[in-house]
């Protein structure tokens, strides 16, 4: 994966399809409206099941992977049905397969922990190289030294410590929508500190 | 599902708290949570290019975690010294450097703080608040030294205090009391909003709690204290507490005339399950039955009431309100019953337009409920809030 298409487009609100090509040919045989019908579905669910697969399984190219596997698999159902069970479908089949994808990756870790320190599992999000990560590195390190202490020990607890927002919240005595608030408020500084600095845009 | 339903989402307009709301559903949900309402949720939410925008964001944050594994936790003292209220963003915050609750302190200096150096910042007297609180106990019962430790908490913030003595305190939001431990008692004075006491039973340290026109003495228990703007409501959820009317003597240098006045003061024993309310005009409801679970949901975010007046119950939903809510003296005589969420408080207020003869206005920081103006001509309106401070 290289620099320029492993990030997510942020400026793009309707990305590329992959596969959108192959759509459009669709609609040209003789079967009538429905593969049309079933490529606008796509055009409108892609961006957002991508995103959700890529958080759901970590990649960005396995999401994008998936997608296609679940389009084909609506393709697949000889049913005529309506618009919106189609687009349930769409999503049912993708979750489905991202519970498979993320079994078969806990399975694949067991023969490769060994490996996994020198890779990094989310490719896609992490910085690029390790000269721009550096400098991530340091602004991000500097913005949390920043924060409000309630700010910064709720980020720490969800982002590193991994607890959940219950728990974050049971430990600083507030709710759990409380917690979220914290931590959401923190992510923002951040990244209007990233932003000022200009490193992620600019690496773009 | 129609289009609304994103605006009634958790945490309304803010996209950074719905976009780390999402992350983690899309995250973590089990597979038969990510039903298909939830998957067109989702897609509504993803159109907006901004949101998108945003919660790409959020992705990158949490996955750099790799980076900033070595950052540093506050510690208690700076976590005690946090004066952020979340209501606008941190960049935005930090440009304005003081907080309406700091600003308050220094000016009002109704904060019994006559054992420190004036002039003193306010991030280092709540570090120092919590410096003295880690002391051991002579320090407080020592010398005749009395120092009071002001704990307060932000609008919607509840907070969970440890005091030396092993008791433990949980205050609502906007909610302000001082604590002083000295040798003879244990005396805690609750001057706005709301408190949860888990007090450590102590035989010959009496821990007692003035709130308005009364005190309240424990016997080894946990209850609660509401300061209204008129009235106090002790709700007791383990144990007896002893209430006391009139003002608490502590306070006056010299004679302890809370020994002297005792004999003749008529106390009443509140015990668990009870409840018992006396007002700043020395009125007394009677004990009743109280139901306890109701009575402490506010530690979770939610406000239940039953039968209550709307002025209270404005008062009490206020502690939690990003906008400051208020009601006008009829509209404030009408009595609700049901519970309202620290994150769906708009909500609420447009219901009470559809149960209730009232109208919710908003006229600059204030929103307003007052009896709807029913008569054509316009005639006298009820359109006076009273705006409590």
């Amino acid at each position: 994966m290289g620099a320029a298409d492993g990030d997510p487009k942020r400026q793009d609100p309707a990305p590329e399809l992959p596969g959108s090509s192959g759509a459009r040919e669709c609609t040209s045989t003789s079967d009538p409206d429905r593969p049309q019908a079933l490529a606008e579905i796509f055009r409108n669910h892609n961006a957002a099941l991508v995103r959700f697969l890529a958080i759901r399984i970590g990649s960005t190219e396995d999401a994008k992977e998936l997608v296609q596997e679940a389009y084909a698999k609506v393709l697949a159902l000889d049913r005529p049905e309506t618009i919106s069970l189609q687009a349930g479908f769409l999503w049912r089949i993708a979750v489905n397969l991202a519970t498979d994808r993320r079994r078969q990756r806990a399975s694949q870790q067991r023969f490769l922990s060994f490996a996994r320190a020198s890779t990094t599992e989310n490719g896609d999000f992490s910085a690029e190289s390790t000269c721009e990560a550096r400098e991530r590195l340091e602004i991000v390190e500097r913005a949390i030294n920043e924060l409000p202490p309630r700010c910064a020990e709720a980020f720490i607890l969800h982002v590193l410590r991994g607890l959940t927002f219950e728990e974050v919240g049971s430990k600083m005595g507030i709710s759990w929508r409380m917690a979220i608030k914290h931590v959401s408020r923190a992510l923002e500084y951040l990244q209007t500190c990233l932003d000022a600095a200009d490193v992620t845009r600019s690496a773009r | 599902m129609n289009d609304d339903d994103v605006e009634d989402e958790p945490m309304g307009s803010d996209r950074w708290a719905e976009a780390l709301t999402w992350h983690v559903t899309l995250r973590e949900a089990a597979e038969k949570d990510l039903t298909s309402a939830v998957g067109r949720e989702w897609q509504k939410w993803h159109a907006d290019p901004e949101n998108q925008r945003v919660f790409d964001d959020v992705s990158r944050l949490l996955a750099d975690r790799d980076l900033y594994r070595e950052c540093r936790r506050p510690s208690g003292a700076e976590l005690a010294a946090d004066r952020y209220d979340l209501l606008s963003p941190i960049a935005e915050w930090r440009k304005v450097p003081p907080p309406r609750i700091a600003a308050k302190r220094v000016a009002s200096g109704r904060y019994r703080w006559s054992w420190l150096s004036g002039g003193l910042a306010v991030a280092t007297l709540a570090t120092i608040a919590v410096v003295v609180l880690r002391m051991p106990l002579r320090f407080w019962s020592g010398t005749g030294q009395r120092g009071s430790v002001v704990y307060q908490t932000n609008v919607g913030e509840i907070r969970n205090v440890h005091l030396p003595d092993g008791s433990s305190i949980i205050l609502g939001g906007r909610t302000e009391l001082s604590v002083a431990l000295s040798a003879q008692r244990r005396s805690v004075s609750l001057r706005r909003g709301e408190a949860w006491f888990q007090v450590a039973h102590r035989s010959h340290w009496p821990f007692v709690v003035a709130a308005g026109d009364g005190t309240i003495t424990d016997v080894g228990t946990a209850f609660l204290v509401q300061r209204d703007s008129d009235r106090v409501v002790v709700t007791v959820t383990q144990g007896t507490v002893e209430i006391a009317p009139g003002p608490p003597t502590w306070n006056t240098p010299g004679i302890d005339q809370r020994v002297a006045l005792a004999p003749v003061l008529s106390r009443i024993r509140v015990t668990q399950g009870e409840e018992l309310a006396f007002t700043d005009k020395g009125a007394l409801s009677g004990v009743k039955q109280a139901d306890t679970h109701a009575a402490t949901t506010w530690t979770h975010g939610r406000l239940t009431f039953d039968d209550v007046p709307l002025r209270y119950v404005v008062e009490s939903v206020d502690r939690y309100s990003t906008r400051h809510i208020a009601v006008s003296a009829s509209a404030g005589a009408l009595r609700f019953s049901g519970i309202v969420s620290d994150d769906g408080i708009d909500d609420w207020l447009q219901g009470l337009e559809k149960i209730f003869p009232v109208t919710v206005d908003e006229r600059e920081a204030t929103v307003c409920v007052h009896l709807r103006d029913l008569s054509p001509s316009g005639g006298p309106s009820d359109a006076t809030c009273t705006t409590r401070k």
